[in-house]
Parts: C-alpha cells; structure tokens; sequence
C-alpha cells in the first residue's frame, strides 16, 4: 500500500491542530486567549492520539514507517504535548501574557517530533528536526525581555543551526555514498569510507538535539533561560525525537560497514555515554536552580539511553530497542511531569524555581506536589515507579551483554544523581519558611486544570507502567 | 487471592484514603482502622490456612536475556507470620497516631499502608526481582513519612536513611542483575543454582552485595548511622512501624535471600556471627549512655537484633523457630514501647529523659502500661520475650558455649538501660509537662494494650508461633540440601540442612 492516511493522519490533526490554534489567536481578546486555545488544543492531542489506536505497521511512500515501538513512544511525545500545553497556559495565564502563539507553536513542533519519530529517510528527518526546532527556538525566547530567555535562544539558535548544517553535510556524504537518502540504503563499492564520515557527523548531529556529551554544552543554559514549562515540553520531546531517529538511523547501518566497525561504533557509543552521565551526574549535585538540575540529568539520562544502542549485544550484530524506548518513554513522561509541576510553583516570572523558594510548596497543593514527587522518584528509578523498571531493564540488558563496568560505574553514578532528585522531593514537603504567601497568584484556579489533569496523568501513567510494565516494555 | 489481597489491599487502602476528607480527621482515621483491622485478620487466616502459594503471572520479561520475571507470592511459616506482625503493627501505629496528627492523619495513614504494602510484597515474594521491588519501595513512604513529620532534625534523617538504604542495596541490585545474565529466572532455586556453578571467589563477592543490603535494612554495626537519627526524628507511631517491622525484612533477607542461595562458608558465617553479637553489646553499650528516649529505644532495638541475626547465623536446629519467636517478641515490645514513649513525649514536649519524669503518680494507667511493656522487652519469665532469649541461649551454648557469656552480658545491659529508662520515665519527682498528663488517650492504651496483651498470650503459649513452622517442606529449601550434602558443608556448617528437615 503507498499511502496510508491512518498512520499519517496523527501528523495532519496535530498540524491542522496547529494553524487553528494560530488562526484563532487574533480573533480572540486578550483575557480570553489563555482560556480558550489551550483547549482547542489540547483536544486536537487528544484527537491526534486516536488514530494510533488504529495504526498499521507499513510504509509511508519509503518515508516515514510505523512500528509498534514507534507507537509507543509517539503516545509518550503527545503525553508531554499534552502536558506542555497545560504548564504554558498556566505559565502564560500567570504572566497576563497577551500572545497566545504559543500553543500552536507546541503544536508545530509536536508534529515536527512525531516526524522525525517515523521518518525512515535523511531529508524526511530533516524536516521534521527543522519543524521540532523553529517553534522550540521561539517558545524558548517567549519571555522577549527577559535576559536569560535571549541569552538561551541565541545560543540555542546559533549551535543549532551549527548542527542541523552538520547533519546535512553527513547527510550529503550519505548521499554520494549511498545515492539515496533513504536510512536504509547500500553502499556503493568503494565509497565506505565517505559513508562512515557522513554517518558520524548524523551521529553527532542528532547527539547534539539529544543533549547527550560532549555536544551537550548548550543544555543547561537554554533549560534555565526558557520558562520553566516550556523546558518541561522541550526536555521531553526533543529527546524522544532525536533518540528515536537517531536509532533508526542506527538500526540501518549497511552490513558491510557494521562487520568492518562495530568494535569502533561500540567504542563511540560507550564514549559518549559515559562522558554524559559523569558530566550529568557530577554536576547536577552542586546546582540550586531545579532548571539546572533537571538539565544535568538530562545529560545523563541521553548517556544511559543511548547505552540501549547497544543491547541485547552489538558485538553480535543483534539490536532490539526495547530497553531503550522503555527508558526514553518513562524518563520523557517523568521529566514533562516533573518540570510541569515545578512550574506551578514557580511564581512569577519563574523566579521562584531555585531548592530555597519552593520550599513547603507542595504542602499547600498536594495533588501537585505528590505527583512530582512520583515523577522525581521515577527519574531517580526508586521503586515503585516505572523509572525503575526502566533502569532495570537497561541494566539487567547490560550485564547479559557483558558490559559489566560500564553498568557498574552508570548504575553507581545513578545513585549519585538520586540524591539530588530526592534532595528537591524533600524541599517540596519541608515545612516552609514562607508557608503563608505561598501560590497568591492571579491567576483563576480554571487556567490550571489541564496542568494539574496533564501533571496527574504522568504520574499515574508511570505507576501503571511499573505495574504492568508490558505496555511499555515490547520486547 | 488471600495471599494477592495481603499484598494489593494495604495499596488499595492507601488509594482509597486519598478519596477520604482531610479536615474530618476522626472519621478518617475511623476508615484507616476498619482497613487496617481488615488486613490484620486476612493476615491471621493466612497463618491458619497455612503454606500456600498464587499462581505465577508473568509481569515482564528481560529483554537482553528472556529471563521472565513472576509476580507470585508464596506464605510459608515465618513469613506468614511476618506479615502478621507487619499488619498488626501498622494498624497500632494507625490507632496511636489518631490523636496527635489532626488533619495530617489522612496523609500519614496513606503512607503507611503503602509501607505496610512494600512490607507485606517484599514478605511474600518468591521472585528476588519482585522482593527488591518491594524492599526498595518501602524507602518512598518511610522517607517521605520522615520528612514531613519527624522532629526539629528530619531532614538530616529522612535524607540519611534514605541514602543509607539506596546506596546499601545498590550492590544487591548488581548482584541480581549479574546472576540473572546467567539465570533462568529468579526465584530462590534458580539463583541457586546460578551461584552453585560460580567460582567461590565470584559467589563470596555475590553474597556479600546481597548481605549488604539487610545488613544496612536491619542495621546491624558498621551500618547502622542512619537508624538511631531516623527512629528519633520519625513520629512515634512510625518509628514502631519502623522497627517493629521494617527492621524484620532485612532479617527476613537473611534467612530467606542469603543463605539458601549462596551457601556460605562457614567462616564467613561466623564472622557474621561475631559481627551480629559485637552490634548486640554495642547496642546495649550506647542505649546504657543514651539520655534521649527514642535514641536509647532505637540502640536497644538495635541490640536485640543483633541476637537475632547472631542466632540465624548459629545454624542450630531450632533456629528458624528461635528467630521468629525472638522477632515477634521484639516487634510487640519495642512497638508497645515506641507508641508510651511517643505518648511520654507529648507530655513531656523533649526527647530527654531529664526532662521526663514521675508520670505514674498522676497517670496511672500509663504508669503500668510502660513498665509492663519495659519488663516485656527484658524478657521476664511469662512474656514471649523469655521463651525466644531462652532458646537463642540453647542455640548458642550448642554453637559455642563461651558466647553464652556474651549473650547474658548483652542481656544483663539490656536489664540495666530498660529499667532505667522506665524508672526515668514513669519514676521519680514529676517533672513539669507541656500538657497535663493525666489522660492517656483511650485509643493509645487500647493499642499498647493488645500489643501487651498478645506479649503475655504467647508467652504462655510460644507453640502457637512454632507449631506454624513444622507444616511440610517446601521447595525453595530442598535446592540448598543437595547443594550442601555433596561439598565441604558437611565438614563446616551444616545450616541449611537443618533448615529445611527441621523447621519448615
């Protein structure tokens, strides 16, 4: 079948979704933007979730694919676009913002993200990456005055751009190796060696949108400098998208090139991850700013998913990402829960986001509080929460496939790092030193519903997900 | 199902007092009481119907290696048991705290029945990923617990025990992951059979990251830096909780994780041994010196646990029988005396002993009721305390009869801080108190009440516990005796032979 509108029609709801929510920013008045558009599109993700129910596993013209495991972490994306919605409204509701761009401005790059979730082409990819970053590039700078918000997306933008434009350059080498740009395709005789440095330079590229080491030296910044509920959405998303993409790629590496390289492919990747979780782990421990925080963890967390490249044993040439996708969907729905409740806390302006001022906060809002803890206690990978499964799973994949040190030193490290998860649970329920003035905001309590609904679901999706962990685990 | 209720209907009661009013406290807590009341009787079935076990339903399967892993339960005679005490503990915690939380009582009870939950799974588990899963998921709600409503230093406490448990049973998950890289699945035989066919070096090193985790769970000596903080800071009622039954899991480890899996030298057992004792007279050493009351009940609980394990690691006939008897003795008492001690601390407004004192000339009932429990835990003849303190002799004059020397030292010491702290609590000229001390609170006494009540019961009739133990051998332990009867064991120390022809 050539074209199939069931697998694509996520794609298109989500986008229609999106120039509606733009169309009808100025047609309504500035008190009631926040309160309507969230809803309309928030419901297009809704909409856009059903049609997977249906999905088959075929092609798209040979440009974009649907698997089960895609599936899957395609619900995870629209969770978090679901989330991100709520955490902005309540953001920008707060703020008396007058634009109401931003919710079409997710939409664009929810749809950009489930692109490059099924793309099975270079160019098909790239398009979707461009259609994630613009609108993000835009949601991070939402505050136009604040300096930290410029600072973040100028470098944002600028290495960005460094990036997409390596990613192309490795695709155009891809090109002349290969003379298709589609992921799975044979290399021309003669032409391996242009194939593997256009395949490092892919490699590199949608590293750097996963935030993983030694390209992750914009993370912290741009997650500080956005509003704290966009870098909820962005943590989320992004990482899916480029982690998914990336393994696609990853699963198509031409035979002939696999046999010849795998010690040096394996060496790359060991690499990477292990700088990404010392860097994460290490310098998550001395930050205040939760922001901060959650963004060295990011770090870290790219370093252990890409490890699931690596599993049930690539030194037999045997991949199956099942680990991985589990890992990336528990750790993109805690992070979204976790940044979105933050953001509740957060105050004005997000100046309220440092271990010191939320303190007490989740006494006085329980729902939210409790269910941050549950998404904080996820990415620490305490039981009974699904990020422990999670960890399980990938580390469990590590022993059997003889990575011993390598599981030993990560999993000792996420230990390291729970600390600091458990460090902000803690601050969330001290009795507070401002118990009084706590959430005086200005906002009507109806402009947080679908936070605290979107905040809910992630929590409680990750404790269904640890109890029957075979919705998330397809092996 | 009874077994599957034991473990889901404590999470189930925790869901369900979400939905309960946090400004109504007394009807809150009336509904945690029925639950916990509920659960303590499916509890006691359990030990009257005996081993039996639940189908086992495959809950994921290990991508890397298709190891599958199973929620199943399974109740045998100590762990029935042990649920039981985990049960009816929880609910005297629920019935103590109902006075004193107000309108926090909503958020407590539901964090401790998801405890009671990780207790009762970790229990009943017959699959080390399932039990771990349990084991770990108790350190969530205790910490949480800790920090919302300890005293002036949770944080420090909630923090150090939380860290403390994480870091301690980390190798024990490296360990698991490792042995099931060659397993087949996950139950106690497979393990087995998976650390018969290692080296000894390899197996040393697995059962050490395994022994690590209860060592630091019960505490027992150079582990123990989190337990005094957290047992003071904690709230009364969850401190009982906390010792009366948390503790048990890491002894529960002990008996049912290490040593049918890794079987053990016997130096190394004995070295254990000494280690257990050495933390009984530590124990017993720092509550002599200790001035602040929950401290001194948190090295004295420490003390009787280090007896405890000392006799696991005895490898006398009686031991399994020993160790439970001792178990739910200590359980009754020290949880009898963690909730008088919280109720003496109202009075008092401080943790000090100098700053307690005389309450038996104006409440008498009080009065009684912590020296009763004081002389429980001394194991006076008529409490069940001197029936486990009497065999726990028995199994070490056959061990070693010097060590008999060592244990009533512990056991005199134990005399010397009990009844000193009783004497500075209830005794002496009354100190003046934050608020009036003449009522204790009908709930309060009924709770220590029937603690003191089932103390005295068994003690008349410490078969009741034992005769559970002799229903026939299960599975899990015939593994051990094939392993033992071909090697060395035989030569060193036969325990898990005993084990599984005697007690089970």
């Amino acid at each position: 079948m050539p074209f199939n509108f069931i697998n694509l029609s996520p794609v298109v709801i989500l986008a229609i979704g999106a120039i509606v929510s733009i169309v009808l920013e100025p047609l309504l008045k500035n008190t009631s933007k926040h309160r309507f558009i969230p809803w309309v599109s928030a419901s297009f993700i809704v909409l856009a979730a059903v049609p997977y129910l249906f999905a088959v596993q075929a092609d798209i013209h040979s440009l974009f694919t649907m698997n089960p495991l895609q599936r899957l972490l395609a619900y995870g994306v629209l969770l978090s676009a679901f989330v991100g919605i709520g955490g902005i409204q309540f953001t920008l509701a707060k703020e008396q913002s007058r634009g109401g761009e931003a919710y079409g401005l997710l939409l664009l790059a929810t749809t950009g993200v489930l692109l490059m979730l099924h793309s099975m082409d270079y160019l098909a990819l790239f398009i979707g990456m461009e259609l994630a970053s613009f609108p993000i590039y835009a949601l991070v700078a939402y505050r136009r005055k604040s300096q930290e918000g410029n600072e973040a997306v100028f470098k944002y933008f600028l290495s960005g751009a460094v990036f997409s434009v390596v990613f192309l350059y490795g695709v155009s080498l891809i090109y002349g190796a290969t003379g298709s740009t589609h992921f799975a395709s044979v290399v021309l005789e003669g032409r391996e060696n242009l194939y593997i440095a256009g395949f490092l330079l892919v490699l590199f590229g949608l590293l750097f949108k996963a935030g993983a080491a030694p390209v992750h030296y914009w993370v912290a910044d741009v997650y500080t400098g956005a509003p704290v509920s966009v870098t909820a959405f962005m943590a989320a998303v992004v990482k899916v998208g480029a982690l998914a993409a990336l393994s696609s790629v990853w699963l198509t590496i031409p035979s002939t090139m696999l046999l010849k390289h795998t010690q040096s492919l394996e060496i790359i990747i060991l690499s990477v991850a292990f700088i990404s979780i010392i860097i994460g782990a290490l310098s998550g421990l001395a930050q205040k700013s939760i922001r901060r925080i959650l963004a060295f963890s990011a770090v870290m967390n790219a370093g252990f998913m890409v490890l699931g490249l690596l599993l049930p044993n690539f030194s037999n040439h045997s991949v199956h990402l099942g680990p991985m996708y589990f890992f990336l969907l528990t750790y993109a729905i805690a992070s979204v829960g976790a940044l979105t409740g933050i953001s509740y806390f957060s105050g004005e302006n997000d100046e309220k986001e440092n271990l010191d001022s939320i303190r007490g906060m989740g006494r006085t809002n329980p729902l939210v509080g409790m269910s941050v803890i549950v998404c904080l206690a996820s990415l620490a990978g305490i039981p009974p929460v699904a990020g422990f499964m999670a960890k399980f799973v990938l580390f469990s994949g590590l022993f059997s496939a003889q990575y011993h040190a390598v599981a030993i030193t990560g999993f000792l490290l996420s230990i390291v790092a729970a600390v600091y998860y458990i460090r902000i649970a803690y601050v969330l329920f001290a009795s507070g030193q401002q118990p009084k003035e706590t959430l005086k905001h200005n906002t009507p309590d109806s402009r947080s519903y679908l936070l605290k609904l979107g905040v809910l679901l992630t929590a409680l999706s990750l404790l269904i997900l640890s109890v029957i962990p075979k919705i998330g685990l397809i092996v | 199902m009874l077994l599957h209720l034991l473990v889901l209907a404590p999470f189930v009661s925790a869901l369900l007092m979400l939905a309960s009013s946090g400004f109504d406290s007394k009807s809150t807590a009336r509904l945690a009481i029925f639950f916990g009341i509920l659960i303590s009787a499916l509890s006691v079935l359990s030990i009257v119907l005996g081993p039996q076990s639940t189908e086992a339903i495959e809950w994921f399967r290990l991508p890397g290696t298709s190891v599958p892993i199973f929620y199943s339960l399974a109740s045998h005679g100590i762990n029935s048991w042990l649920v039981f005490i985990s049960s009816f503990v929880s609910l005297v915690a629920l019935i103590a705290a109902k006075d004193s939380f107000g309108l926090h009582y909503k958020n407590f009870s539901m964090g401790v029945f998801a405890l009671m939950g990780a207790m009762n799974g970790s229990f009943l588990a017959t699959d080390a990923v399932l039990f771990f899963f349990f084991f770990e998921a108790m350190v969530l709600p205790a910490a949480l617990l800790i920090a919302a409503y300890g005293g002036a230093d949770r944080k420090r406490a909630a923090m150090d025990f939380a860290i403390y448990t994480l870091v301690g049973s980390a190798p024990m998950l490296l360990a698991l992951w490792y042995m099931l890289s060659l397993s087949s699945g996950a139950s106690v035989i497979e393990l087995a059979l998976v650390a018969q066919n290692l080296p000894s070096s390899t197996k040393t090193l697995l059962g050490f990251s395994f022994m690590l985790a209860f060592l630091v769970k019960t505490p027992l000596f150079p582990f123990h830096g989190w337990q005094a903080k957290a047992y003071a800071e904690a709230p009364s009622p969850l401190s009982a909780v906390l010792t009366g039954a948390m503790s048990k899991v890491g002894v529960f480890g002990f008996i049912y994780w290490l040593l049918p899996v890794f079987d053990l030298s016997a130096s190394i057992q004995n070295k254990v041994l000494f280690l257990s004792l050495f933390t009984a007279l530590y124990g017993a050493l720092v509550a002599m010196r200790e001035s602040d009351a929950k401290k001194l009940l948190a090295f004295s609980s420490m003390s009787h646990l280090g007896l405890v394990v000392a006799v696991v690691f005895t490898g006398s006939t009686t031991m399994l029988s020993t160790v439970l008897i001792l178990m739910v003795a200590h359980a009754l008492s020290s949880s009898a005396l963690f909730v008088l001690t919280g109720v003496a601390e109202r009075f008092s407004g401080s943790r000090k002993l100098q700053e307690m004192g005389g309450y038996a000339s104006k409440n008498g009932v009080f009065g009684f009721l912590f020296v009763f429990a004081g002389v429980a835990s001394l194991a006076v003849p008529g409490t069940i305390g001197f029936v486990g303190e009497l065999m726990a002799l028995i199994s070490f004059w056959e061990f070693w009869p010097t060590l008999v020397l060592v244990v009533g030292l512990c056991m005199i010491f134990s005399v010397v801080y009990t009844l000193r702290f009783v004497q500075a609590v209830v005794f002496g000229p009354l100190k003046k108190s934050k608020t009036p001390c003449q009522r204790l609170s009908v709930s309060d006494a009924l709770a220590v009440g029937s603690l003191l009540l089932l103390i005295i019961l068994w003690g008349l009739q410490p078969n009741w516990i034992s005769k559970s133990l002799q229903n026939p051998v299960e599975i899990t332990t015939q593994n051990s005796l094939q392993e033992l009867e071909s090697e060395e064991a035989v030569l060193a120390e036969p325990i898990q032979v005993e084990v599984s022809q005697d007690a089970f």
